[in-house]
């Protein structure tokens, strides 16, 4: 059972991947605009979690993931302003999922959130990966190596709360 | 138990209490919540789950659990340090005065080094990665550590160690 929530968990954080980053980053805007919309729909995530999450540990989780994000995206935002770079406000990556979850609550809320954060988050690390390897820019260097490990521990709780805070549903 | 052990308790409790109390509260000046430090450091036993766990998860042990983890990690690594800053200052007895204040700035920064770019690193990688969040707020609380520290010792410590020969005799 555990290892079929792993292998949906990864499916779905592929296919977030694939929403979020149909294309690699042209250029500076394109670039820091992927990783400022996905850190904004992790950010909405995590604040539906700590809404409607049936569990302690995943609305604990919620509101991690709402701090990293916002500290990843406000240093995101003044590192564009620096650089004159000006963002997109949209499209958000994973708008239908969003929307999905804003209507669940429970233990399928909690499932899915998990899947929805573990994408985003694989999607958040590649496009961090890819704007500073593209672009070269030491500030944002020094951006992915700070939030990289954070990002990752945010996955990786994900992946330990679907073995562990959801609960079994009954064969 | 040593006078020396006693002191380092003492000082290493105060100078303890002092350094947390600086990380917490800048903690949760930047929102990241006053017991995520100890939450961060209890991650030495219980890794990324300690950051969220609550207490309903399985297997997974209570917040109160996680917090008082993280209060015996962090005080008895004080009271470590505390005990080394007295083993070389005792043997330095021109140490005092503003001397035994400048020896704990130093001191402070030097456990910083060592903790932050050395044992975290190796013991509790979840800290260190959340401490590049509020690098300064971590210098900053090594520097009142030395310096809690180097007042204990120069008020209570080298007073103490001044006067019991008199009152032996």
């Amino acid at each position: 059972m555990k290892i079929f929530e792993r292998i949906g968990a990864v499916m779905l954080g592929l296919a977030f991947l694939l929403t979020a980053s149909e294309a690699p980053a042209a250029n500076e805007a394109a670039a820091f605009s992927a990783i400022h919309l996905t850190a904004q729909a992790a950010i909405q995530a995590g604040e539906l979690a700590q809404a409607r999450a049936s569990s302690a540990e995943i609305r604990n989780l919620g509101r991690l993931v709402v701090r990293d994000d916002t500290e990843l995206d406000r240093r995101l935002l003044g590192l564009a302003a620096k650089a004159g770079v000006q963002l997109a406000d949209s499209p958000k990556p994973g708008e239908m999922q969003l929307a999905e979850l804003g209507g669940l609550r429970g233990a399928i809320f909690d499932r899915k959130f998990l899947n929805f954060n573990y994408g985003a988050s694989e999607a958040l690390l590649k496009q961090m990966h890819d704007a500073a390897g593209q672009l070269a820019l030491s500030p944002l260097m020094g951006l992915v190596a700070i939030f990289a490990p954070i990002i990752r521990q945010d996955q990786f709780l994900s992946g330990w709360c679907l073995g562990h805070c959801v609960p079994r549903t009954k064969p | 138990m040593s006078s020396r052990l006693r002191a380092a308790i003492g000082a290493g409790v105060t100078a303890g209490v002092v350094m947390l109390a600086c990380v917490m509260t800048g903690a949760s000046r930047v929102g990241a919540g006053w017991a995520s430090p100890l939450r961060w450091i209890a991650a030495f036993f219980g890794s990324e789950p300690a950051l969220i766990i609550a207490g309903e998860a399985s297997g997974a042990i209570s917040t109160p659990a996680v917090i008082t983890w993280g209060l015996v990690i962090h005080f008895a690594t004080a009271v470590a340090w505390a005990w080394l800053f007295l083993l070389l200052t005792d043997s330095l007895s021109s140490l005092r005065g503003w001397r035994v204040a400048l020896a704990g700035l130093i001191y402070g920064a030097a456990v910083w080094a060592i903790m932050t770019l050395a044992a975290l690193r190796v013991f509790d990688d979840v800290m260190y990665a959340r401490v590049q969040l509020l690098p300064g707020i971590f210098f900053g609380a090594h520097l009142l550590y030395g310096a809690a520290l180097a007042s204990y010792v120069g008020l209570v410590h080298k007073e103490r160690l001044r006067f019991r020969p008199k009152l032996e005799k």
